[in-house]
């Protein structure tokens, strides 16, 4: 009989009914909190051995993902992802040196990264993929001083997209943001670096737009100011947003990027890319090693694996961005491989063009600084 | 003895608030006003003691600091009004159904601060609703261009994400107050403005002032809303600090921006709370 009432909770009902009391159920939790508080710090590792620490633009880390590479090797990857190249330098100076495994620099960053210390000189023999890059990226690995401080991965550029039926005529030139049929019906990427290398030799026809006179800077700061003033809808903080612009037909034209093509007709809008006399600007995004990194000899063999034809297929159709490895490009999708001119790359890269290195940061007496072009900058968003 | 054991019992309940402001408050924004007189040099921060950032601020972005200051004012004032109207109405005249109404205002702050965003710019797009709706009813015949992208754009998204926390402090004042007295106005022979500008005002100023200031710092201090549905000219104070301590990895004058900013929205909070305490005054 007693062991009858105590089946039962304070309402009379039998406890089976409603599960368990509630005194069990503090009981319980409190006994499985402490266990667990108890147990934290003396669990088991099963953690894997290797942290390796990414810290870079968001997507640029999916060729981890290919294959076991990480499960072989006993290791994890802890990543952070990026808003800006500068937040990698940030993060490698306020005490990430000697936590951070990988960054992905733009390479015009890579010879002051390896001046001032913060990535680490490859040694590209220990390196089985990287005679297969295309012999373009193998080359422009190497930097001035002989060394090289990032291995190219991918490449892509900021290209002139529009919307043929918001058009009259495909555009030819940059200078057609400023026709007045389209006023207020082109966008500028929200992107210091992007407006500068593109609008710079439209504005003075320098070849080299990151050696640019203080003349030279200020013509282009004032053409900048000038489609502002009369002419951009809009300047999209993200891709994304540029991509919608072109999707809602807020923007007959845009400066874009290559996938944009695709995520535009995944929402069922045609975009065409044009080839403005003036060119465009190409990016090449490598992989560093960073200083002091952890793990350097898993570095270079999980490093090997990234710039291996899988793992670059893996990133190219994840991404639509261009691939650097050459037996990668047979591995693309379809439609991944025709947004860039793998069959005549020269042609692609006549049109976009590569910078070697970034602007000055000590001033040279005749080309201004870095500083001076954000200084300029700031002045376009103020205007 | 018991006195003294009192206060100790009340200092160690306190000490865990009291670390956690000194660790999380005092500490972070003292380090980087001491760095606010540093300076940068090739991604470098230099310790040294100057004045020229905060110069700078004046000099190269006063501009974009009055900007800021006035949109965050018309988007604090406007977020205000409603909200103290919206109260207002919910205290006096619409029961039930004004509680009901003020959960469905507040569930709006579950949505997110992005959602709200975007949400603006499906509503005055080109092909947005509101567009969309004036061309079904033959008003235009071609979209109006300048519903988005612009400092009124800006002005709408943030007084639409600030209104439900301006509602809640000016909501709770209202619910003190006695509604006898302002039946005694009324039988008086006072009418509903009479009523509001000279008994109901004058009570609820301290919360009139700090749900202004709520929205006041939170508008002054974004730089999302303007990147997302603001002209491309429209660049805010915030989004020139957001650039120091990132892009220009310039801290020193990013904190001495930041400073600015602070001192110039307590100015302008000043100045407000005296305004309010001059123009409502009980009768």
């Amino acid at each position: 009989m007693r062991r009858k009432s105590e089946d039962r909770d304070h309402c009379g009902r039998p406890a089976a009914a409603s599960g368990v009391s509630r005194r069990a159920l503090l009981q319980g939790a409190a006994a499985a909190g402490i266990a667990a508080g108890l147990a934290l710090p003396f669990r088991p590792a099963q953690a894997a051995t290797s942290r390796i620490s990414f810290v870079g633009w968001e997507g640029y880390d999916a060729a981890f993902a290919v294959g076991d590479i990480l499960a072989k090797n006993d290791a994890a990857l802890d990543t952070t992802y990026i808003n800006a190249s500068e937040d990698m330098i940030t993060k490698l100076r306020s005490g990430g040196m000697g936590t951070v495994d990988f960054t992905t620099f733009n390479h015009m960053y890579n010879p002051v990264m390896g001046e001032v210390g913060l990535v680490t000189p490859l040694d590209t023999g220990r390196l089985t993929n990287f005679p297969k890059l295309m012999p373009k990226f193998q080359s422009m690995a190497k930097e001035a001083d002989g060394k090289v401080y990032g291995i190219p991965f991918t490449f892509s550029s900021c290209a002139l997209l529009y919307n043929p039926k918001l058009v009259t005529a495909p555009p030819t030139s940059w200078k057609d943001f400023l026709k007045p049929e389209y006023k207020g019906k082109v966008a500028l990427f929200a992107d210091v670096l992007t407006n500068i290398l593109v609008w710079a030799p439209v504005a003075t026809g320098v070849k080299d737009a990151t050696r640019l006179t203080r003349e030279q800077l200020d013509a282009t700061i004032e053409l900048l100011i000038t489609l502002k003033k009369g002419h951009i809808r809009a300047m999209p903080a993200s891709l994304g947003d540029g991509a919608e612009l072109l999707i809602r037909g807020e923007a007959a034209m845009i400066m874009g990027w290559e996938p944009m093509v695709l995520w535009c007709r995944d929402k069922g809008v045609e975009v065409s890319i044009a080839k403005p006399v003036e060119g465009t600007w190409a990016f090449v995004d490598t992989y560093n090693i960073a200083a002091e990194a952890p793990n350097l000899e898993l570095d270079y063999k999980l490093l090997d694996h990234i710039i291996g034809a899988e793992a670059q297929a893996k990133f190219g159709n994840d991404n639509f961005l261009g691939v650097a490895n050459a037996d990668a490009v047979a591995l693309l999708s379809p439609e991944a491989r025709a947004l860039y001119d793998y069959d005549n790359l020269e042609a692609y890269f006549e049109h976009a063009h590569i910078y070697p290195r970034m602007f000055p940061t000590e001033s040279d007496g005749t080309h201004v600084t870095y500083d001076q072009v954000l200084d300029g900058y700031d002045r376009f968003l103020k205007a | 003895m018991t006195a003294r054991r009192g206060t100790l019992a009340t200092g160690l309940l306190l000490l865990p608030a009291a670390l956690a402001f000194l660790g999380l408050f005092v500490a972070p924004l003292g380090y980087f006003f001491v760095q606010s007189f540093w300076k940068a040099s090739s991604f470098r921060i230099v310790p040294d003691f100057q004045f020229d950032n905060y110069a700078r601020v004046f000099t190269d972005y006063g501009g974009a600091l009055g900007f800021t200051l006035g949109v965050a004012f018309m988007a604090a004032t406007v977020a205000t009004t409603i909200a103290f109207l919206f109260a207002y109405a919910v205290r006096f005249s619409l029961g039930r159904a004004g509680n009901v109404l003020l959960v469905i205002a507040l569930i709006t702050l579950f949505g997110g601060y992005l959602v709200k965003i975007y949400a603006w710019r499906t509503i005055l797009g080109l092909d947005g609703i509101l567009n969309s709706a004036l061309l079904s009813t033959g008003l235009i015949a071609e979209p109006l261009p300048f519903l988005l992208f612009n400092t009124g754009a800006v002005i709408v998204t943030l007084t639409h994400y600030l209104l439900p926390l301006a509602m809640l402090p000016l909501f709770g004042a209202l619910r003190d107050i006695d509604d006898s007295e302002i039946a005694a106005a009324r039988d008086m022979g006072a009418g509903v403005t009479r009523v509001i500008i000279d008994v109901v005002l004058p009570q609820i100023r301290p919360a009139l002032l700090a749900a202004f200031a709520m929205c006041f710092l939170l508008a002054a201090g974004d730089y999302v809303t303007p990147s997302l549905v603001g002209s491309p000219g429209g660049a805010m104070f915030g989004n020139f600090i957001q650039s120091q301590f990132g892009l220009r990895m310039n801290t020193p004058l990013g904190a001495a921006m930041a400073f600015s900013l602070i001192g110039a929205s307590l100015l302008v909070l000043g100045a407000t709370g005296l305004a309010l305490r001059l123009g409502f005054r009980a009768r």
